[in-house]
């Protein structure tokens, strides 16, 4: 609503500066019950957990334009490894091939990937879950085949554990075909 | 250069279907342009890619290992540079470099991408593959989807499948080019020129008159169909010979194959031959027969046309597209009338004899002729020689609904643009007749057009979407020439320029303000249409991998018309497309695929941003000659009041100008014992914590950003009340901002007038209930340089 500068009642308003009473009486007011909130919900007792002080610590030390650059990513992130639209390809396909068991779980898995530190929390995760060691290795076959592992990851990769060996999917063992288990040499 | 990716089909040693189409396509295009063309391959073994000294090995060579050292010259993907070209035609999805990943780091090097699609087949009938390809296949197209700058295709089908694709997950389109293969032979003449030579290889087709069918044993090809047909064929020399390797999901039917009661005598299976072995095969054929479920070309029925033989096939994905009314076509999966074909063809002379005469005159492509077609797609993406962009620029094209404000605009132009001769305006159908009268006053040839007769009735109702699809639908009008000035009704040009400012010959410079549109934290307390537009762009281009500079420098910038084209109907399909900011897009995209004709520069607006408030200025207008045109500028309190809106070009640009470095001052570089720093807040669904380095400038003209960071990641959407007081050491609140959490990056903090010590208090109550409280200090100090 637009007041009408030519009012008398506004003119009067303006030189007594009431809008701007009002407005401190505004600040006082809700100053007062945010602080008495406060005291109600024992705020010292709740610390920032870790994860937060580090990525304060992080935004503490960037310059304004990389402190800009994480604002604007924390709300709306950029999907750089496309995620979300490998998870959709692999779904369509999902319905038409129940004999790749590409499960909701493991779909997710999938999307989830992004460095081998995922996988291993995922594995035991998964593992934790029941679910099987294929729901696994198609996870960490779409893990590799979206880049070449890095090489901490290799000694993980080329182990024979069941939760982390990787073999074919159903057939053929297609990081070998790969050539990808040349890298570790 | 052109780079060829071509190490699947070394590695794999294969010589049929897309093999077949690499290994000719990549010696052709190496021999047209020797010195400009690398065929490379990678090598897992050494972790890096390598060129062939000598195209000819793709020839000859059938295995990695078979490449002596002397024959690679190993390189690193610094190598690549910008504006070069990395094709893939080879089914790269077994390759052991990722796509994505490879395709991520040559764009962000200015590499432009085309790949070469066969087909989409294990995304589009995926109960026909091998689960392997499957996954390694979705994988790859997904890259190829999201990446590929270019993409060529082999048919219109494979194009229409390619392209519904990309509509279907990423609710967008490619820009893509349909090419035609060639259909001849390496080998120079068929075994068995003489009749001897043929009798000799394939004896036991002695007095036959036989079917042929080549292709990989898979279910796809459906050669169980052409075996029941062929089983109930009456006529006694009637044979039936299978060409191909043996493929997946094939078990069952080489069983019954190879246990047939003829196979061995009328039915033959030859999983590995050479290239003057099937050519002898196809010439004396009886007929070639493919009764594929889908083929994304159908190289075989092109191939067995070529060589004049009597043709059937099915009408499945492409095949009567690429054998062109020169077959016999029958329903895919049909039986009995592929039976009836066959039969008739046994039976009747005259029939055979007339699909004959068909096959014979069907006209090839050569490879030389596909390859000199694919060059000159890879030509024209490489040079955009089709795009013109060396045209003379002359036209000027507005969006406008306002005539005083155009009016004033025009005013400018004529003053100030001399090459501008001629206009299009774009503007409401109610607003028509006055922008008429305003447009021919200053043009007399003005073209004045409607928006609904453009653009359709239903224009989208968010203000940035309507834009890009009315701008999308302008550009595209015959009245636009191929390289125009586009503009708002609100830009003012403030001095004498030359068309050098936006063209010199073919290049073209558009103007941006922003490095980075992922650091635009847009407008507080609330976001507009225009703040999402840019956001939606910048994660559409840095998940395209393209640069995201912000172009929207409301100023007129040059466009291309048919890149426009090209861009638009890969970006903006529909009327229901996202809010985009189409300036961004557009600039982006061209830049990264013509850096030698799309070259960009600092922007040269005054009065943008509208409020100095508004946005931190990274980058200051340089040489400035235009100005965003507002009416509040120049009311009180605006940055240009008391001045003359088509004139006062050193006035306005001192004022900008100091008002932005007061902003750097405050906010980015500060000077003497002021150091920013940042202040920032992070949120979390069960914590806050404030972030507070440096000093702040006291003054609330000195006006203070903090940075809202979600610290929750993607998981859930935060959103609740925000309150933040600033209260002096004896507890008196002197500051305050109540906002709504969930689309702001930031909240302006209005120094306080004194300096000194402050507690900041910030507590936020979220929708899930929670109730959280952050606190910090501020260091307030004197604003000695307003002193």
């Amino acid at each position: 609503m637009r007041i009408s500068t030519q009012g008398s009642l506004y003119r009067l308003a303006k030189r007594l500066s009431i809008g701007r009473v009002l407005r401190y009486l505004d600040l006082w007011a809700r100053y007062l019950w945010r602080r008495g909130q406060s005291r109600l919900d024992a705020y010292a007792g709740r610390l920032p957990s870790a994860d937060l002080t580090a990525q304060a610590a992080a935004i503490a030390a960037a310059d304004m334009t990389t402190a800009k650059r994480m604002t604007v990513a924390s709300w709306f992130p950029v999907d750089l490894a496309n995620a979300r639209l490998h998870r959709a390809l692999l779904a369509s396909i999902a319905e038409a091939r129940p004999d790749l068991s590409l499960s909701e779980t493991k779909l997710n898995c999938i999307a989830r990937l992004k460095h081998g530190s995922d996988l291993a929390v995922m594995v035991d995760e998964l593992v934790a879950g029941g679910e099987t060691a294929e729901t696994v290795n198609t996870a960490l076959y779409v893990l590799l085949l979206r880049r070449l592992p890095a090489p901490s990851e290799l000694p993980m990769i080329g182990s024979r554990d069941p939760r982390h060996a990787l073999i074919a999917i159903r057939s053929g063992d297609e990081y070998r075909k790969q050539g990808r288990k040349m890298l570790s040499s | 250069m052109l780079y060829i990716d071509v190490g699947n089909s070394l590695r794999g040693g294969l010589r049929t279907g897309i093999q077949r189409v690499v290994r000719s396509l990549a010696l052709e295009l190496a021999s047209k342009a020797r010195s400009a063309t690398k065929l490379i391959v990678y090598d897992p073994a050494a972790a890096r890619f390598f060129a062939l000294t000598d195209p000819e090995l793709i020839r000859s060579a059938d295995s990695l290992a078979n490449i002596d050292p002397e024959s690679r010259v190993y390189f690193h993907l610094d190598a690549f540079a910008e504006g070069d070209v990395l094709f893939e035609p080879d089914s790269t999805w077994t390759e052991p470099v990722s796509r994505g990943a490879l395709f991520r780091k040559l764009k962000a090097k200015g590499v432009i991408v085309a790949v070469l699609n066969h087909d989409a087949i294990p995304v589009i009938l995926p109960e026909v593959c091998h689960p392997n390809t499957l996954v390694s296949f979705a994988e790859t197209i997904a890259d190829h989807l999201q990446y590929a700058d270019y993409a060529l295709t082999t048919s219109a089908g494979v194009d229409r499948d390619l392209r519904q694709l990309a509509r279907r997950f990423l609710g967008r389109d490619m820009t893509t080019r349909v090419i035609k293969l060639g259909a001849d032979f390496e080998a120079a003449a068929p075994m068995g020129a003489g009749e001897d030579s043929f009798a000799a290889a394939f004896p036991e087709l002695a007095g036959l008159r036989y079917l042929l069918s080549v292709g990989t044993i898979e279910p796809r090809k459906n050669h169980a169909l052409l075996l029941q047909a062929f089983d109930r064929l009456e006529a006694e020399d009637a044979a039936l010979v299978i060409v191909g390797r043996k493929g997946w999901l094939s078990d069952e039917f080489l069983a019954k194959l190879e246990g047939h009661p003829n196979f061995g005598k009328r039915l033959f299976w030859y999983s590995a031959i050479g290239d003057e072995a099937l050519l002898g095969l196809y010439r004396r054929a009886f007929a070639t027969v493919l009764p594929s479920n889908y083929e994304g070309y159908g190289l075989p029925a092109v191939e067995a046309l070529s060589q004049g033989c009597v043709t059937v096939v099915s009408d499945a994905g492409s095949l009567p597209e690429v054998t062109q009314g020169h077959a016999a076509v029958f329903a895919s999966g049909d039986g009995e009338t592929l039976f009836a074909i066959l039969d008739r063809l046994y039976r009747d002379p005259t029939y055979r004899a007339e699909l004959k005469t068909r096959a014979k005159s069907f006209r090839p492509t050569s490879w030389r002729e596909a390859a000199q077609t694919v060059a000159a797609s890879l030509d024209d993406i490489a040079s955009g020689a089709s795009h013109d962009f060396s045209a003379p620029l002359r036209q000027m094209v507005y969006l406008s609904i306002h005539p005083e404000i155009l009016d004033l605009s025009l005013a400018s132009v004529r003053a100030n643009l001399g090459f501008i001769d001629r206009i299009v305006v774009l503007t409401s159908p109610a607003a028509r007749s006055k922008i008429e009268v305003v447009a021919t006053r200053y043009f007399p040839g003005a073209v004045v057009l409607a928006d609904d007769a453009v653009a359709g009735a239903d224009l989208p109702a968010d203000h940035q979407a309507r834009n890009s699809w009315l701008r999308k639908q302008l550009y595209a009008q015959d009245a636009i020439e191929p390289n125009f000035l586009a503009a708002d009704e609100d830009t003012l040009a403030l001095r004498p320029l030359e068309r050098a400012h936006f063209q010199q010959s073919d290049i073209q410079r558009p103007y941006y303000f922003l490095e980075d549109m992922g650091t635009w934290l847009a407008g507080s307390p609330s976001t507009t249409s225009y703040d999402r537009g840019l956001r939606n762009a910048w994660r559409l281009l840095r998940e395209a991998a393209y640069p995201a500079r912000a172009f929207s420098s409301h100023m007129p910038q040059i466009v291309n018309k048919s890149l426009a084209k090209e861009i638009f109907d890969r970006f903006v399909v529909d009327a229901e497309s996202a809010a985009l900011d189409e300036w961004s897009l557009y600039f982006n995209v061209a830049s990264q695929l013509y850096p030698r004709h799309v070259l960009a520069k600092p922007y040269a607006t005054l009065g943008w941003p509208m409020r100095t408030g508004d946005w931190l200025p990274e980058i200051a207008p340089r040489e400035p000659a235009f100005e965003n045109y507002c009416p509040e500028s120049y009311a009180a309190g605006g940055m240009f009041v008391g001045l003359s809106p088509l004139g006062d070009l050193e006035r306005k640009t001192r004022r900008t100008l100091d008002a932005l470095a007061g902003a750097r001052r405050a906010e980015i570089e500060g000077s003497g014992e002021h150091s920013p720093g940042v202040l920032a807040l992070v949120i979390t669904p069960e914590a806050m914590k404030f972030i507070s380095t440096g000093t702040v400038l006291a003054g609330s003209r000195n006006v203070r950003r903090i940075l809202l960071i979600h610290g929750a990641g993607i998981a859930c959407a935060i959103k609740g009340k925000l309150d933040m007081f600033v209260a002096e050491p004896g507890g008196a609140v002197v500051r305050g901002e109540s906002i709504d959490l969930g689309e702001l990056c930031w909240m302006p903090l209005l120094p306080p007038e004194t300096p000194g010590l402050y507690l900041i208090r910030l507590f936020a109550t979220l929708a899930s209930g929670a109730r959280l409280e952050a606190r910090g200090l501020l260091t307030v100090i004197a604003d000695k340089g307003s002193q």
